[in-house]
Order: structure tokens, then sequence, then C-alpha cells
């Protein structure tokens, strides 16, 4: 009996022990984000800030670039997403429900692409994008992106796919339906969740991506986030303000999402589409 | 050019399927496959920086220089430092952690919910609030080590407590791609095992070896493997956080790369690191190919 009650106790302190190592950073970020300037880098610091202000918060966004940044990624976040999707879907849609030589191979080569480290394809792509003429542009992002996520996207789309009974198809395939009627009526509203989870994959991917970001983008007003508030931290003082803030602003997106898409992240998690 | 009545139904379907495939095809092979190709040719000549266009092909001399450089090999020791440091303790943490999180307790699912977070984060996010934390003056982990021990640690400012810092950041933001998938494995687990072991007799260790560690094994063997992959390229993190300082001591082979390339200006050599990455990359595909052929499904 006392064994039990022990256990549970063990049970419930790790638990506690596990949420806090998980959440002090970014509650203490959060906390420490809301103070005003002369309280943030006061020692021994405040755990409550006196009086919460956004002070930083209307700094970041006045005297920084943050929102330029902030507008950069998602716009090349939505547009790579949405091209990502829409080259790999009949992609996804041909690996599974046809069949023809070298289709194994390819399929086979795609999990390769989960372990190219980004600088193999960022140095060779910067001097590629630099003779294109493409270097310092979004669209050079965007191409790099879509590419980048294909493999996956097709890896992940592939097997919720392969989840669609191909009985659907033919009973429609009897009744008149085309090859590309069968995809849009029947699989794609079969096969959402699996459309969203891949989807969200991508723009999570981009919205984080940095390497290839420094490499390719020079000029501030087209910087992303990542290589944008990179440089609050220069080789003088630190901007903590605008770094504290920054990074609170940057994680809402992602949190937002992770809490109204939970089911299908952890779902399309384990199909196997992480790159990091 | 076929004529449409020689071809049967399938392989007119089949074509139909190929012509599907290809825009994406076209577009890897684009922009990965011959960037890849392009790096190979790179890693053979010698270009500038300030005169990217001027190629000269100088064979083997990048290779050999890469391979006689102290950098290179410092890099190469300190990438493996923090590769496998960082992924033992992930493989650690994440194991305990999915073990605690298959038990039963009110509040387990907001749990498990919240331990994903440092994986969603950016990881730019991550390295700023590490960086936050381990601040010399302000950061809140000196404040405690002041208090206790009346110094504080310049974390990222000493070698040793710099590899540190990157091995704990790593660990902090990607133990729970192994929690996760190790709990998903855990949940599969017939709970019938366990009650036959219990009907033997046996205790808690017995349990945890005889029987959920064999589950496990080839979970955290996959997952292992890939964060190891993944650490031995990975460039932000490092970049950001300690951007291979002190002194280099923390300067991991993407770096090196990076820095040949661009601080000193030559593309070549740059690409060749990235090519010795690329070798360690192919045998460890190899090695994961071997193990798990991955196309059981189309089989």
């Amino acid at each position: 009996m006392k064994h039990k009650h022990l256990e549970k106790l063990i049970t419930y302190f790790a638990a506690l022990l596990i949420v806090l190592f998980v959440i002090t950073p970014l509650i203490w970020t959060l906390l420490s984000s809301l103070k005003p300037s002369n309280e943030i880098l006061k020692y021994p610091p405040t755990f409550i800030p006196k009086k919460i202000v956004f002070d930083q918060y209307i700094n970041l966004i006045k005297s920084t670039n943050f929102l330029q940044y902030f507008f950069n990624s998602l716009i090349v976040g939505i547009i790579s997403t949405f091209l990502t999707l829409l080259i790999a879907t009949p992609a996804a849609y041909s690996l599974t429900r046809f069949n023809y030589r070298g289709r194994n191979v390819i399929t086979g080569l795609l999990l390769f692409s989960y372990m190219v480290p980004l600088l193999l394809l960022g140095l060779p792509l910067s001097v590629i994008m630099s003779n294109l003429n493409l270097i310092n542009t979004r669209l050079s992002l965007v191409l790099a992106y879509v590419a980048f996520s294909l493999p996956f996207s097709m890896w992940m789309l592939r097997a919720f796919f392969f989840s669609v009974p191909k009985s659907l198809e033919e009973a429609a395939m009897v009744d008149g339906a085309s090859h590309l009627q069968a995809l849009t009526k029947i699989i794609l509203p079969l096969a959402k969740p699996g459309l969203i989870s891949s989807g969200i994959f991508v723009f999570i991917l981009v919205w984080n991506e940095y390497t290839l970001a420094l490499l390719f983008i020079s000029s501030e007003s087209l910087k992303t986030l990542p290589i944008g508030i990179a440089a609050f931290m220069g080789m003088t003082a630190y901007q903590w303000g605008n770094i504290l803030s920054s990074i609170v602003l940057m994680n809402i997106p992602v949190i937002i999402i992770f809490m109204f898409v939970q089911k299908a992240l952890v779902r399309g998690f384990l199909l196997g589409a992480n790159k990091e | 050019m076929f004529r449409r009545k020689n071809l049967s139904l399938e392989a007119r379907n089949n074509r139909l399927g190929i012509y599907l495939l290809s825009p994406s095809i076209i577009f890897i092979g684009l922009f990965v496959l011959f960037p890849i190709a392009y790096n190979i040719f790179l890693s053979f000549h010698f270009s500038s920086m300030f005169n990217p266009k001027n190629l000269s092909f100088v064979g083997l001399e990048n290779y050999i220089r890469v391979l006689t450089s102290e950098a290179f090999w410092s890099a190469l020791k300190n990438a493996s430092v923090y590769t496998f440091s960082s992924v033992i303790l992930q493989l650690i943490l994440g194991l305990i952690i999915a073990l605690l999180l298959n038990k039963e307790f009110y509040g387990r699912n907001i749990v498990r919910g919240t331990v994903l977070f440092p994986y969603l984060i950016p990881t730019i996010c991550a390295v700023f609030m590490a960086r936050w934390m381990f601040e010399p003056n302000y950061g809140i982990i000196n404040v405690f080590f002041r208090s206790a021990l009346g110094y504080s640690i310049n974390w990222l400012g000493n070698p040793h407590t710099a590899m540190l810092s990157l091995i704990l950041v790593n660990t902090w933001k990607f133990f729970p791609f192994v929690e996760i998938a190790l709990l998903a494995r855990l949940q599969n687990i017939p709970s019938t095992l366990y009650e036959a072991a219990d009907v033997d007799g046996a205790n808690f260790f017995q349990k945890f070896i005889y029987i959920t560690l064999p589950e496990l094994i080839p979970i955290i063997f996959l997952t292992g493997l890939l964060r190891t992959i993944w650490t031995f390229n990975d460039f932000q993190l490092v970049h950001v956080l300690t951007r291979g300082g002190p002194v280099r001591s923390t300067e991991t082979l993407p770096l090196l790369a990076y820095r040949s390339a661009f601080s000193n200006g030559n593309i070549g050599m740059g690409s060749t690191v990235a090519m010795f990455m690329a070798i360690f990359l192919f045998i460890t595909f190899i090695f994961y190919y071997k193990i798990f052929d991955p196309l059981k499904e189309n089989k």
C-alpha cells in the first residue's frame, strides 16, 4: 500500500520537474520581456516584474525591422508551403497508385534527403543562385525551400495516401471518374489531415530556417526572422530588450499552430517528417 | 512516339503516373541533386569569393590541404564530442521521460503536450533564451551560481563550458523527438506481457530489462541514428550560440565549411569540407538502409 503512494508521489514530482525543465526558459523570457528597460538588467533580478509594460515590444516594432522580417518570413513560408503541396500531392499520388520502373528507387532516394546537411546544399546553391542573378531575393529562398521540402512532403503524403483504401477510387472510376477526379474528389478530402500536417511541417521548417537564409540574403529589407533577429546579438552590447521580445513574438505562431492541430502533428510526426 | 492504340491501359496509366511525378523530380533534380554534384565539382577547384566566376582546377589539392589542416581535425573532434554527448543525453532523457509519461496520472495529457515545446520552438529562439539564461552578469543561472558558489561562470566565454552549453541546449531542444517516438512505442507494448511477468513474480527492474528494453531497442537505435546525423550536420544552433568560439573551440565541421568559404573566401575549400560531411552522411545512410529497409510497404 505504502509502495503505491510513494510511487505516485515520485511520479507527480518527476512530472513537475519535467514541466519546469521545459517551461522555465519560456516563462522567464516572457517575464523578462515585460519589464521596463532599466529593470531587465538588474542584479539581483526580479522574478516577477514590478509593473508589466510592453516597452520592449513597442521599441522592437518601432526601432527595428522586426515587422519587415516577420512579413518576409510569412510570405516566403506561405508561398513555399503552397508550392510544395501543389507539387508533392500529384507526386505522392503517383507513387502510391501507379506502377512504373524506378518507382521504388525514387521512393528510397526520398529518404536520403532527410539527412542532407543544409550546408552541403547551401554552399553550391549560393554560387548557383549568384550565377543566376537570383542571389539576395526571396525567390531564391522559395525555390530552395520547396526543393528541400518536397522529399519529406512526398514521403508523408505517400503514407497518408496509402491509408486511403484503393477500392474507393476504383469504385469511382467504375462510375466514370478519371484519375484526376479520383484524386481531387476522393483521396484529397480523406487525406486532409495529411495535407494539413505536411503543410504545417513545411511552414515550420521555413519559419525556422536559418542557414540558407544566411547564405542567400544580405539586404536588410529582405531578411527573414531567424537571420534578422540574429543580428540583434551584435558584436557590441546586446539589445536584450529587442532580443527578448522578438523571441516571444516569434514563438507565438508556432504555439498557436501547435495548440490547434496537436493530433495531426503527432500523427504526421510519427509518419516521419522531421527535419532538424 | 507511341501510337495510343499500341499501349495497354496499364502502360497508359503508368505514363500518367510518370507525368504526375515529374514536376517534383525536376525540382529536386535542379535544386538538390545538381547542387550536390556542383559541390563535388567545386571541391576540385580553387575559387575566390571576390572573383567567383574564375575557377581554376586544382585536382586533389583542396582535399590534401583539408586533411593536413589542424582546423579540420579539430572541427571533426568538436563535431564528434558535440554529437555523441548530445545524442546520448537526449536518448537517456527521452527514455526516462517517455517511461514516466507512460504511467497513469492526472494531467498526463497536458504534460505530454507541454514536453513537446522545446522541439517546436524555432531553434534561434531556444538559443537566444539560452544566451539570456547563461549571461555572465544577468543570466538567471549565474544568479544561482553566485549565491551558491560566490562567482559566476562565463558559459560561452570559456572553451569547456561553451561546449557544455552547446550540448545542453541541443539536448533541451531535441529530447522531445526521442521522447515522443519512444512513448508511441511504449504504448503499443501489450500489457499482457507485463501481467504475465507479474504472475511470474518479476520486479520492476526485471520487467524493464526483459520486456520494455527489447521492445524499445529498435526505436532507440533509429532515433539515435537520426539525431546523430542531424546534430553532426547542424549549423544553426552552433553558429548562433557560439559562432564556433571561443577561439574555434566549438567549431564543428559545418562551421568550418562556412568559415572556409566566406571568411577565408575560398569556396573550393568550403565545398571540400562539405564533401567530408557528405561522406559521413553517405556511410550513415547505407547503414540505416541496410538495417531498416524502409520500402517494406511497397512489397
